[in-house]
């Protein structure tokens, strides 16, 4: 099980803004005897609504981390950050809007 | 000499057809410049057409109620400005060919084009995307951004070699970019 993610959701005047930490190897599959390994699906939602979502390749940095804002929410909603990996691995985390 | 006989048999069937032609009439309405002793053979049409003699007087009598009715004007004069679309709705509608409920006369082209694009043009998605033109894989990220959410990211990238880093994105059904080249230094930090 990969490790979990680090997100922090803060209201910015009306906007909920949103950022995260994933713990991943993204390895791009340039180096010798170490295949590509790297997250390629990124969805973010607030009570169930999508408010991002993302196709990721090899080239985002080790460890990625994704900053964002969105409108139409408020403290107390529920943040959830799920991504999915070329393994086929998955990592689902949530938080709550400060 | 064939061809001199084609030509006048050409100028009569054109003559002909002029005299069963049942608009020619409407030729009398128009100002026609003088051209030597006759008059021009004027062919615009996408333009500024011939003037109508009827014009003098259509402008001389909105000047007249202008100047006996001022601002009323808009309501009271013999062709009321303000329901102005109104009055000309029914012959837009029959010279392009459409219903009477389906015209409608605004400003020119250009105000009616941007008014038709604030109306109406709203974009639902907007997809944000990051390359980098010499990795290996040139497409290092997509993003789908939904209606309420800033198109404005950050995250971060690897890069093999100095390159442009493109930030390319959808909007609607146009694609727009922007490009900064971004040094990569052997040993960190330098130029």
């Amino acid at each position: 099980m990969p490790d979990p993610m680090k997100i922090r959701a803060t209201m910015a005047g009306d906007k909920v803004e949103v950022k995260v930490l994933m713990a991943h190897e993204m390895e791009t599959g340039q180096r010798k005897g170490h295949p590509a390994w790297f997250i390629q699906n990124v969805s973010a939602t607030c009570n169930g609504r999508t408010v991002l979502s993302a196709q990721w390749g090899p080239a985002v940095s080790k460890n990625p981390f994704l900053a964002f804002r969105f409108q139409g929410g408020k403290p107390g909603d529920k943040i959830v950050i799920h991504w999915v990996d070329n393994h086929g691995e998955s990592r689902t985390d949530e938080t709550t809007v400060a | 000499m064939s061809d001199a006989l084609d030509l006048t048999a050409a100028e009569a069937d054109a003559r002909a057809r002029d005299a069963a032609d049942a608009l020619a009439s409407f030729r009398d309405e128009f100002l026609i410049p003088p051209h030597g002793d006759g008059e021009q053979t004027y062919l615009c049409g996408n333009s500024l057409g011939l003037q109508p003699r009827a014009t003098r007087q259509a402008l001389l009598d909105e000047l007249d109620d202008w100047g006996s009715l001022a601002v009323e004007a808009h309501f009271r004069g013999r062709h009321p400005w303000m329901p102005y679309h109104a009055e000309v709705r029914e012959h837009l509608a029959e010279l392009v060919g459409a219903q009477a409920g389906e015209v409608v006369a605004m400003n020119s082209l250009t105000a009616n084009l941007h008014l038709m694009m604030v109306s109406f043009y709203r974009p639902t998605a907007q997809r944000p995307a990051i390359l980098i033109e010499k990795n290996p894989n040139m497409l290092a990220a997509v993003f789908d951004i939904p209606p309420g959410t800033e198109p404005a990211l950050s995250t971060r990238v690897k890069m093999g070699q100095t390159s442009r880093v493109i930030a390319l994105v959808k909007a609607g059904d146009k694609y727009y970019y922007s490009a900064k080249e971004v040094k990569v230094t052997l040993g960190g930090c330098g130029g």
